[in-house]
């Protein structure tokens, strides 16, 4: 034969599986020729996937019930991913399993308001809470755990009671050592085993401070919040005040980020968060804007990239630590103003807290599966997951995004607040226009700092 | 050949012809009903014969023909070569070792066709055999060693010599003998070789060709660099050849210009990236997978927005190599069709020889139907491939499985049938009847009845877009969306009655050939063609577009154009045709099928350059052919015709490569289901079909030009208007005053006030006082700007000092210590 010829011809065996049992055989040709079209595809795949996200994004759990007064202090553990401690206003503590959402233990602590209780973090046997009767009391989990029966409520006492001269507002605990401070007139440090605080930090003015928190990562060293509108650094190991900085409004919650050692965001009064350095407390890293009230909590998750903040607005917001707007609302009906949010040690879950007496469990992720994923839906969804970044800035997708429901009240209070900053904006270019003069230039990042004391 | 008859319809009127059926169990020919290839037509006997005829003639004709045309060839290029190698002699040029080696390729053509001669001897005479064998070592030899040479340019240039080179051996040894004195003088230098070649020498001269010897000794001391010609070959390494430069590297006897030539290599590789040692063919991969350049980051000022840019570039990059490494393990391999006899063309092979050639497991692909009654068929296949459509103009229609042989469903509408179209699967089909149009389901049954679809001639299916588009003697092209009913567009040409419309494939837009020989092109969103081109001067008969997008071929009476889609320009026309062409087709490898009258001809990679004749042809001996089509992912074309149709195998028509996610021909039902499932979801909106389908995700910058353009064009209104109305005015008001102003005003000019350019409050205040007049406001006002003044130098100077502190600070900051990282500089 002087010619060869050889045609396509495809074997069954190749292309069909043999049995029903196998699976389908798969074949890929990358040839861009053959996948015409492949923009316009991926778009529609990606606004495809966008709705999707929405369309499963239910973050609501479940709600916990059990306190007969309003939460607001609300701890987790730090080595039991399901462990949650919270405290009401009328003096319960009750120690929650998030597994089977259930009271795992429950205290009559204090007559009294209960402003802060923290988890004693070097072993996490203990928990100490401290109340307006000026008393902090150190309590065993194991002491607790027991059926919720009132007779053997008297029994449960805790382990040591330490006595203040002082009010109490806030109270945190070391991340390392036996030691604890609390916040009042003035901050207080003290120690597992001395019924009296052994230092007393002050700025030298009579301001209270509420809301105290220590740095994951420079262990010695804490933020309060003040109710002169301050926050202030404090070192304990050179026992004195670092510096602090005043702000326009007071601020309720300081988080630090356990990834970034320098940086902790603030709640504040005025509806804003507002992230700072540490070393640098005269203009903020970011401001963080989206609530329609006053800021009451934040809490960092433990991968430092997003914080959770809870709001007198009856929202829960999750903000990316580096965006000005959030991420993502959380809201129901029943809920009412949210005192505390927590991320959970995985950071999958957040736990909040509201007057409304409840505890709720959250995803943190809206419209991520909770149940484990086989490797091709995985696959499928780090697929969906490029995609969307990808095409995320086009018009449409972007809408559908970034688009998050809004009780009808939050909307036109949302509607109104644009209006109202929008005003203000025009006022201050007009007035920068017309008489230079009058305006102070400051920058946006700078404009609610009142001022900086070292 | 073991040939059995299978009738694939129960029904009498409609037969078939087939070789072997893969899977069904062949049954007995029914002698009464079918007639098959056994029992021919007296008219299909006459066309054997010729064509045995025309074939047995063919083997002779054009080898006859050929010789003198070569041979002229050959004379001219050694001529050339003669006259390089005595500049050669004169000059040491840089080029020698090119024409030698040019020299030393044509002859190893011609070796090899003296090798065929004799191989095609072998069988009378055997005589020759050992000679034979000896020559094949030799040759052998040489390959290896030409291989080493030049791996880049010769080869190509030896295939074109090879298409030439066919002469009579008397004539070939005059030819050689000119070499073979202008070679020996050459190697007058090199004979000092000998003793170390006598083993291979003693074997060439029992060859009568001389030339090989001088060929091969050439070859092996240029590869060798043996010691005694240093200089000789230090000489000819001064060439440009990298290969040569590179068997001299790894050389150890280097001379100096040797070692310059070394150091240049290195820096030349230095520079360059390490693309440049891939292929071609692989650069042109990764051309393709990277889908153009990328977005150059070095303008970006924006930090994060570079970084984001460059790494998406990254993967971009990385992914386009790990295609071209998954496109390595692709299981199949395209047809293809060779040709050991260089001078045959490929067009004089018929359909019987490629079945004979290619495994009998695939000769079912040869079929043929014979079809009288319903007359002119058409056909069309499913977007895999598996399915085939047939529809007699008079009614008749059919949906076969054709690899399996398998008839899913046959019945007649009575009534004129004008085009079939399948929609998103197998599944579904719609058909242009005499006034409306319908859709049937794979059983037979009718669907639905468009009656907005009315006299239409052709249709075709947006398969991505979910669009049934349809054209007909309303001259209006028409989109219904299949999934939702609506009428995603409507237009009407105005060119009066249609009756050619095909898609393309790249960007979804249909194209309509019209009566007075243009070409237009639509999308659902807009009213107005997108662009029309003049093709021809008569009636478009058809039309066809390639995969890319790229070129458009169109047909009218006996003309077949190919265009440029890019540019609107035509490339070339095909030479001859042989009778009216009425249906053409683009097979997805760039194949282009043409039918002429009662023949069709194929062409090979005519899209890019013009062919002088097909790659294959095939005829039905009478008749017309009314349509043709490709199969896609197989080497099949589909000719339906007056009297039935034939299905031709076509090597290296169809994309060997299938992707199971994109056109699966082994689906399964429910992987059918699926895939239908996603293809509504992925469903493309009409507004995204336009002439550039990856406009998605782009920044329009055309936007922000047509706004710009409007804007000026708003500002040149609004400036005629007032200026006409400072005409009227002035008109109106005082025809005597400023005859100057006016006139300028007639001649168009805009008259401005030059403004002062810094506008200083202070300035015109002094200004607009009296000038020979001081009084104390005025002294007040001088005082001031003097002050101002002074400021402003001052200012000048801190920011100086500055600027000085600054740089020097960063110097002195720019030492790195360890703690630096830990302090921000603010």
């Amino acid at each position: 034969m002087d010619t060869e010829i050889k045609i396509i011809s495809r074997r069954r065996k190749k292309y069909v599986r043999s049995t029903n049992r196998d699976i389908n055989i798969v074949h890929r040709n990358p040839n861009p020729e053959s996948h015409p079209f492949e923009q316009a595809r991926e778009y529609k795949r990606a606004l495809n996937s966008v709705k999707m996200d929405r369309i499963f994004a239910k973050p609501f759990l479940t709600a916990m019930t059990g306190h007969i007064d309003g939460i607001y202090c609300l701890e987790r553990h730090p080595k039991y991913l399901s462990r949650v401690v919270s405290a009401s206003a009328d003096g319960e503590i009750r120690v929650w399993d998030l597994m089977r959402r259930k009271t795992v233990a429950n205290v009559q602590a204090h007559n009294q308001f209960i402003r802060g209780i923290t988890i004693s973090k070097p072993n996490g046997n203990f928990f100490f809470s401290c109340s307006d009767d000026q008393t902090i009391k150190q309590w065993r989990f194991s002491d607790l755990r027991s059926n919720v029966n009132s007779e053997y409520q008297k029994k449960k006492k805790p382990v040591s009671t330490f006595i203040s001269e002082e009010t109490l507002r806030g109270i945190d605990h070391h991340w390392s050592r036996h030691t604890f401070v609390t916040s009042g007139d003035t901050v207080q440090v003290w120690d597992h085993k001395r019924s009296k605080p052994f230092q007393k930090l002050t700025f030298g003015t009579t301001e209270t401070s509420s809301a105290i928190k220590f740095s994951p990562v420079q262990k010695n060293v804490f933020a309060t919040a003040g109710s002169d509108r301050s926050v202030g650094l404090y070192d304990l190991k050179i026992s004195t005040p670092i510096r602090k900085v005043i702000l326009k409004n007071q601020t309720n919650a300081i988080s630090w980020n356990p990834m970034e050692a320098f940086n902790f965001t603030v709640a504040n009064e005025d509806q804003n968060c507002y992230t700072f350095d540490m070393r640098r407390l005269d203009r903020a890293l970011c401001i963080h804007n989206g609530h329609l009230n006053a800021v009451m909590d934040v809490d960092y998750s433990p991968t430092g990239r997003e914080f959770v903040t809870a709001s007198y607005d009856h929202t829960i917001r999750i903000f990316n630590i580096r965006s000005i707007s959030s991420r993502d609302v959380y809201h129901t009906r029943r809920m009412k103003r949210v005192f505390v949010a927590k991320y959970s040690g995985d950071s999958k879950f957040i736990i909040s807290a509201s007057d409304d007496m409840n505890i709720r469990l959250w995803k943190s992720e809206a419209s991520k599966p909770l149940l484990p994923v086989d490797r091709k839906e995985k696959n499928a969804i780090k697929y969906r997951e490029s995609l969307k970044k990808r095409y995320g800035y086009l018009p449409e997708i972007r809408r559908i995004s970034k688009h998050r429901h809004l009780p009808r009240v939050l909307y036109f209070m949302k509607q109104q607040k644009k209006k109202s900053l929008q005003a203000r904006a025009r006022k201050y270019r007009n007035m920068k226009m017309n008489n230079p003069s009058s305006v102070k230039q400051t920058k946006m990042r700078k404009r609610f700092i009142v001022k900086q004391l070292k | 050949m073991n040939k059995k008859n299978q009738s694939i319809f129960k029904e009498e009127p409609i037969t078939s012809k087939k070789n072997k059926s893969r899977n069904a169990k062949p049954i007995k020919p029914k002698n009464s009903a079918t007639k098959t290839k056994k029992t021919p037509t007296k008219q299909n006997q006459k066309n054997k014969n010729q064509k045995k005829n025309s074939a047995t003639k063919t083997k002779k004709t054009p080898a006859k023909q050929n010789k003198n045309t070569n041979n002229k060839n050959q004379n001219q290029n050694n001529k050339q070569n003669q006259n390089k190698n005595k500049n050669q002699k004169k000059n040491v040029n840089k080029n020698k070792n090119q024409n030698k080696n040019q020299n030393s390729n044509q002859k190893k053509n011609q070796n090899k066709n003296q090798n065929k001669k004799q191989n095609q001897n072998k069988n009378t005479k055997n005589k020759n055999v050992n000679k034979n064998k000896n020559q094949d070592k030799n040759q052998n030899q040489n390959k290896n060693k030409n291989k080493n040479q030049n791996k880049n340019d010769q080869p190509v240039k030896s295939k074109i010599f090879a298409t030439k080179t066919k002469t009579t051996p008397t004539k070939q040894n005059k030819n050689q003998n000119k070499n073979k004195n202008q070679d020996q003088k050459k190697n007058k230098n090199q004979s000092k070789n000998k003793n170390q070649n006598k083993n291979q020498n003693s074997n060439q001269k029992k060859n009568q060709n001389k030339n090989q010897n001088n060929n091969q000794k050439k070859n092996q001391n240029q590869n060798k660099n043996q010691n005694k010609n240093k200089n000789q070959n230090q000489n000819k390494n001064q060439n440009k050849n990298k290969n040569q430069n590179k068997n001299q590297n790894k050389n150890k006897n280097k001379g100096k210009n040797q070692g310059k030539n070394k150091k240049r290599n290195q820096n030349k590789n230095d520079r360059r990236t390490p693309r440049r040692k891939w292929s071609q063919e692989k650069i042109g991969q990764y051309k393709k997978f990277t889908r153009g350049s990328g977005a150059s980051t070095q303008h970006v000022k924006d930090r994060k927005l570079r970084g984001m840019m460059k790494s998406t570039e990254r993967t971009i990059r990385r992914g386009a190599l790990l295609s071209i490494k998954s496109s390595q393990y692709l299981q199949e391999k395209p047809g293809y069709i060779k040709v050991k006899n260089k001078s045959k063309r490929t067009e004089t092979i018929t359909q019987k020889d490629i079945v004979k050639n290619i495994e009998i497991g695939d000769q079912y692909k040869n079929f043929e139907l014979n079809l009288r009654t319903f007359g002119p068929y058409i056909s069309e296949y499913s977007h895999n491939g598996r399915f085939l459509l047939l529809a007699g103009k008079k009614g008749h229609i059919s949906l076969i499985d054709w690899m399996r042989s398998n008839q899913l469903t046959e019945f007649h509408v009575e009534e004129q049938v004008r085009d079939v179209a399948f929609l998103q699967n197998e599944t579904l089909f719609a058909v242009a009847q005499k006034k409306y149009t319908y859709i049937y389901d794979n059983k037979g049954m009718e669907i639905h009845e468009l009656d907005n679809h009315t006299d239409i001639n052709r249709l075709d299916f947006l398969r991505y877009h979910f669009l049934l588009a349809s054209v007909g003697n309303a001259g209006i092209i028409q989109w219904q969306d299949v999934s939702t009913g609506e009428i995603a567009g409507k237009a009407q040409t105005k060119l009066g009655p249609c009756d050619c419309m095909r898609q393309n494939p790249y960007n979804a837009v249909m194209l309509c050939g019209h009566i007075r020989g243009v070409v237009t092109m639509w999308s659902p969103s807009v009213k107005t063609p997108l662009a029309s081109m003049y093709v021809h001067k008569t009636k478009v008969n058809d039309i066809a577009v390639d995969r890319t997008g790229n070129y458009l071929v169109t047909a009218s009476e006996e003309v077949v154009k190919v265009w440029d889609i890019r540019t609107y320009k035509c490339l070339h026309q095909l030479p001859y045709l042989k009778g009216v062409s009425r249906t053409l087709d683009i097979s997805q490898t760039g194949m282009l099928a043409v039918s002429e009258g009662s023949r069709v001809s194929i062409w090979k990679d005519v899209l890019k350059k013009p062919k002088s004749y097909p790659y294959l042809r095939d005829s039905l001996g009478s008749g017309y052919i009314e349509r043709v089509r490709f199969c896609p992912y197989e080497d099949v074309l589909g000719v339906s015709h007056m009297n039935g149709f034939r299905s031709l195998v076509i090597p290296g028509s169809g994309d060997p490569n299938i992707d199971s996610f994109e056109a699966n021909p082994f689906r399964t039902l429910k992987q059918r289901s699926e895939t239908t499932v996603k293809q509504l979801l992925e469903k493309l909106d009409p507004e995204m079909i336009s002439l550039d389908p990856k406009f998605i995700g782009k920044v329009d910058t055309g936007a922000s030009k047509v706004r710009n353009n409007e804007l000026q064009l708003m500002e040149k209104a609004n400036k005629e208007q007032s200026l006409e109305r400072k005409r009227r005015f002035s008109k109106f008001s005082n025809n005597d005053d400023d005859d100057s102003s006016t006139n300028n005003d007639q001649s168009g000019a805009v008259i401005t006030k030059k403004k002062r350019k810094n506008k200083d409050k202070l300035k015109e205040k002094i200004r607009k006082m009296q000038r020979n007049v001081m009084d104390q406001k005025k002294e007040k006002l001088i005082n001031r700007l003097e002050r101002r003044k002074h400021r402003k130098e001052k200012r000048k100077e801190k920011r100086k000092e500055k600027r000085k502190n600054k740089n020097q600070g960063i110097q002195k900051g720019g030492e790195f210590r360890a703690l630096n990282r830990f302090s921000k500089r603010f």
